[in-house]
Formats: C-alpha cells, structure tokens, sequence
C-alpha cells in the first residue's frame, strides 16, 4: 500500500519535472539499503542517494524492489517480438536522487551509450532483467538491458534510438 | 488531330516515368533501410568483439594468477561467459552466410566452440592450482585464427558496404535519368499546349472578323429595308394629294354641278376617271399601310371589341360594293362571339379585307361564310370560310408575301395590290396574334384570324356590358 502510494507519488513528480527547465532534478526517495547479493548494477556520477562508496549499488531484488513493469516489442536484435520485464529507467533515477542531463549506459565490454535524461520519462525506457519472463545471463545479452518500446511509437523504429539501446549493461553513469 | 495523338503520346509517356520514377524512389529508399540495418555491420563487428572478448578473458586469467591481484573467480567467470556470448553471436544470421561462403573462417568459428565447450566444465575449477596454464593452453592457439577471421570478416563488410553504396549509386543514376526524361516529356506537354493555345486564339480573331463584317453587312440590309420603307411611306402619300384632286374634280365634272357636259360621252369618261382613281386610292392606302407595318409604325390603340358586332358592321360595309351584288354573306348565329382587346380599324379592315378576297376568288353562287370558334387551348378563332378556287400550300406559304398574287392570269382578273393577305398578316402580328391559312384547290378557303387567350375574354359583348 504504502508502496504503490510511493509510486505514484514519484511517477507525478517525474512526470512534473519533465517540464521544467534545466537539469531534471528527481524527486528524493528513501535511503538506498546495503546489496545483500553480488551487486548487478553500480549508478554513479550526479546522483544524491547512494550506499557503496558514492554509488548506488543494486543487486537484483533490490532491483526489482523498485517496482517492474513489462512491455513486449519488436527489436532489430531478436526475429520475434519480445517481452521485456524491468525496471523503468525513470524510477531508478529518482531512487538514486539523479539531477543529470545525460545518462551514459555502458556494458561488460566497455561499449556505451548517451541515453538522454528526458527520453526515460517520454518513452518509458527500461532496464530489463528479464526477456520472455526469463532472467537474462551474461551469455544472452545479460545481466541488464536498457531498451526502448520500439513498437509504442513510430519515431522510436530508428537507428537513433536501436543505438541508444544497450544490452549487457553493469554500469549507469549520470551526466 | 496529330496535336491530340502526340498529347496522348506524351502523356503515357510520362506516367510510365512517374511510374518508374515511384518504384525507383521506394527503391532506394529499401536499400537506405537495409544499409542502416545493424545486420550488415554484424559480421566485422562480431568478429572484432569475439577477438577482443578472448584477449579480456586471457588478460584476465594471467592476473587472476598474480597472488593479491583484484582479479577475483567472479570476474574471469564473468568474461568467460561474455566470450561465450560472441562465440554464439559468430553462429547468427549474418555471419553464417560469411562462414558459410568461407569455409576456413567457419572452420575458427567451429574451433572457439569446440574450445569453449571443452573448458566450460573445468572454469567453475578455475581456483584449484594448474588450471589456469591448462585453460591458457586451449584458448591461445586460437588468438592467430581467430584474429585473421577479423580481418576477413572486416574485408567482407566493408565489400558488402561498397556493394551496397555502388547498387545506391546505380539506382541514383537511374533516378537521375527519369528525372531528366520527365523533365523533358513536361517541356514537350508545356510546348504542344502553347501551339494549341496560339491557334485557338487565331482562330477566334478570325470568327470575331468575321462576326465583325456580318454584323455590319446585317445593319447595311437593316439600313436599307427601312429607306425603302421610309421611301414607300412618303411616295404614297404623295400620291394621294393628286389622286385626291383627280378624284374631287372627275366627281364634280361627272355629276354635272356647274352645268351639263353637253356630251354624254364626256360622263361616261369622266366617271371612268372617278372609279380608276378611287380604285387607286384604294391601292395607295394598301401600300401606305403596308409600309408602315413593314416600317413598325403602324399604331394600334387596344379596345374590347364584339367581334359578332365589327363583323355585321364589314359585312354591311362591303355589301354594297359591286363584288358582293347578288352574294350571300353568312354569319354564325352560334359562333363562339367573345370580345377581342384589339384596334377596332385595323380588325375591320381585315374583315373587309379577308370577305372581298373571299367573294372574289369563289363562285357567285356559292355562299360566303364567318365562324367563330374558341380552340381547347383558349384561342379564339374567326374565321371566313369560301369554297372558291382554293391554293395549294406553297401558294398560300407565297399568299402571305408582299406584292404577291398566286397566278398573274388571277391579276387581270382580279385586280389588286397582291398586298391584301401580307397586310393581314402584320396587322394580326402586330396584336400578337396570326393568320392561320388552311386552304385546298378547288375546294375552297379557310383563312382565320387567331387571337391568343390574352388578348380575348371569355364573356360575350353583352355579358361584358
């Protein structure tokens, strides 16, 4: 109850400061708990809440303690339509306290990508965990996948937005 | 006709090019598409990311090694499971049809698999002493081929990527020369539509010449008919003054007033001068009012007339002239006798004019008879009906025309202008209503005066009084 509460009470307060000018300055949420498993994701740069050493550490219950939700689209990296299941980019960053522009995705082999701030909350970009209800391991794209809801919105099926995909994610940088 | 045919040439001309051009452009447009597809890139970029992943893992291993090193079991599990990812993205789509085309780069493919596969169970052993120089061991033979698959594999797409560009190019090519050719069908439509737009307009200053010279050949003829008319008009009434002292002073010579001729003859004369010059007078008025109707000034003043009336009183006028002496002159006692909104000299005169007619072409003992009927269409007919020598129906089509008689014998037997029918006819249509001639040879004649609704009442004279 008195998550969903909080939910909806950050999805307003994203949804608000899309409008206003500047850095997006995300609604400050509860202290971020200590990763009790081996963390999967390290957020760092222009964030105010963090736990390990000036980051924000999530292993995957902490994770999915943010609330997942689930879409499922066609991508140029899969012949069938997917279904994706994650967190949206737009709560990890208000659970982090971001007040960035930017946010640098970068995968296990040191590839990134800009995803910019306001991209998270007009197409509700996520950070998978799962594809087709099934956790991905490093071996299938794994362990996070920041993806886009190609099929909600045609201006989405460009390569602008396929390269600001980007999958075998550990690391989130806020700009 | 040749102009339409080139039109016709020229206008499917270019809807094939339109056409061609429309397949052309969605052409190119696919092989955009498919140029930004990541799938082209996939084969070098696969390659490098496998070549890459496999020094990782190595680097890696040898740290892992090194006692206090950072480097802990997590992380060489970690890369090796993102070598094992490449190694799977070398088996997709579009590499295999690069492995496939070459053998040998399929043949490093096969061996990274065979080598992941026989390491896979000993990795979760990496810790135990000896394993790592034993995973070394398998993996390094294949840091030579695996790197030379790269470089195929870059030679591969970048071929592919200049195939494309080359085939983008060609449709360029193509799209440039439609282009141009409907660029020029456009020019040839523009030049045929010009020519067509200059003859038009020749054609039309032509006609409006042409319009130019009928319409004043049309006044020239107007101007003239109306001197003739004017001329007429004037002659006859200057005719009349003399033939009014021809008239006045053989009377007076003829009757004796200032004493007797002494020669009976002389009387006789005298008389003959009398009778030819009132019978000229006769034809002067015919021709002065013929004239004038023919001029449009003949004036009408409009009264409600009883047509039983006018006509007893024509009948009465003409029965003591000669060429009714001994003829019956009959009147409808039933006739449909309405009143007539009309000039009540100009209907006499045409009764005296259609009854004298009557009574000269017919027989002496044959009757002539007046009708009035009204037509289910509200037209009020009066009629004279003979059964005289009749005409066919050309020659009342002519009866009609001025200075006309049907047969020049009928002239010197029956004098007159020949003016007698065509001034009838003018004065009934100048009420607005016509004469109606229906006549057969031999049988005699019908010819009715014919007053449309508007210009008669229902009502009989005395109902209107």
């Amino acid at each position: 109850m008195k998550l969903g509460f909080l939910c909806r009470a950050v999805t307003l307060a994203a949804w608000f400061t899309l409008f206003a000018a500047g850095p997006i300055p995300f609604a400050q949420a509860d202290a971020l708990v200590q990763p009790k498993e081996k963390p999967i994701l390290t957020v760092s740069g222009k964030i105010g809440i963090t736990n390990v050493d000036g980051t924000a550490q999530f292993d995957r219950a902490m994770l999915e303690g943010l609330g997942m939700v689930s879409f499922t689209t066609t991508t140029p990296w899969y012949k069938d339509p997917v279904k994706f299941e994650g967190v949206p980019l737009a709560k990890l960053m208000s659970a982090v306290g971001a007040t960035g522009q930017r946010i640098v995705a970068i995968a296990l082999n040191d590839y990134s990508a800009e995803v910019p701030m306001e991209d998270a909350l007009k197409y509700q970009v996520l950070v998978a965990l799962k594809r087709d209800g099934e956790y991905m391991p490093v071996r299938d794209k794994g362990p996070l996948f920041v993806v886009y809801p190609f099929d909600s919105d045609p201006e989405l099926k460009a390569q602008k937005f396929y390269s600001r995909s980007v999958w075998q994610v550990s690391r989130i940088e806020v700009k | 006709m040749t102009h339409s045919w080139l039109k016709i040439a020229l206008t499917v001309i270019i809807a094939a090019f339109v056409a061609a051009a429309i397949y052309i452009s969605a052409t190119i447009v696919e092989r955009q598409k498919a140029l930004r597809e990541v799938s082209r890139y996939n084969v070098a970029w696969a390659a490098s990311q496998a070549v890459a992943e496999l020094y990782r893992l190595e680097l890696r291993l040898a740290a892992f090694q090194i006692p206090g090193s950072a480097v802990d079991k997590d992380e060489v599990l970690l890369r090796f499971d993102i070598l094992e990812n490449r190694a799977k993205l070398l088996e997709d789509g579009g590499v295999k049809i690069f492995t496939d085309a070459n053998p040998e780069a399929g043949g490093v493919v096969a061996d990274l698999a065979a080598a992941l596969h026989d390491l896979e169970p000993i990795m979760p052993r990496i810790d135990q002493p000896g394993t790592v120089p034993r995973v070394l061991r398998r993996l390094s033979p294949l840091e030579a081929s695996l790197a030379r698959f790269a470089g195929d594999a870059n030679s591969y797409g970048a071929a592919q990527v200049a195939d494309d560009q080359r085939q983008l190019l060609e449709l360029h090519w193509e799209f440039s020369a439609l282009a141009a050719g409907l660029a020029i069908c456009g020019f040839g439509l523009i030049v045929l539509l010009f020519i067509q737009n200059r003859l038009i307009s020749i054609a039309h200053a032509e006609l409006h010449g042409m319009a130019e010279d009928l319409r004043a050949a049309k006044d020239l003829a107007e101007a003239a008919s109306e001197a003739k008319s004017r001329f007429l008009a004037a002659m006859s009434h200057e005719l009349r003054t003399p033939l009014n002292a021809i008239i006045g002073f053989s009377e007076l010579i003829s009757s004796e007033r200032l004493g007797p001729l002494g020669q009976p003859k002389y009387q006789e004369f005298a008389l003959n001068v009398l009778v030819s010059g009132k019978h000229m007078a006769e034809l002067v008025n015919d021709i002065l009012t013929a004239a004038k109707l023919d001029a449009g000034q003949y004036e009408l003043s409009s009264e409600v007339i009883d047509t039983r009336q006018i006509v007893g009183a024509a009948v009465a006028m003409i029965g003591g002239a000669e060429v009714a002496k001994d003829r019956d002159i009959v009147i409808d006692p039933d006739g449909d006798w309405f009143c007539v909104f009309a000039d009540e000299r100009s209907i006499k005169q045409m009764l005296l004019n259609l009854i004298s007619n009557a009574l000269k072409f017919s027989a002496l003992d044959t009757a002539v008879r007046i009708t009035a009927s009204r037509t289910p269409d509200g037209e009020l007919w009066v009629t004279v009906v003979d059964h005289g020598i009749g005409m066919t129906a050309e020659q009342a089509a002519s009866a009609v025309q001025p200075f006309h008689q049907i047969d020049n014998r009928l002239a010197r037997r029956y004098e007159g202008t020949g003016l007698g029918l065509t001034i009838v006819k003018s004065m009934m249509e100048c009420h607005g209503g016509r004469l109606m001639v229906r006549s057969e040879p031999g049988q005699g004649s019908r010819i009715s005066l014919v007053f449309p609704p508007h210009l008669h009442r229902p009502e009989k004279f005395a109902e209107v009084a």
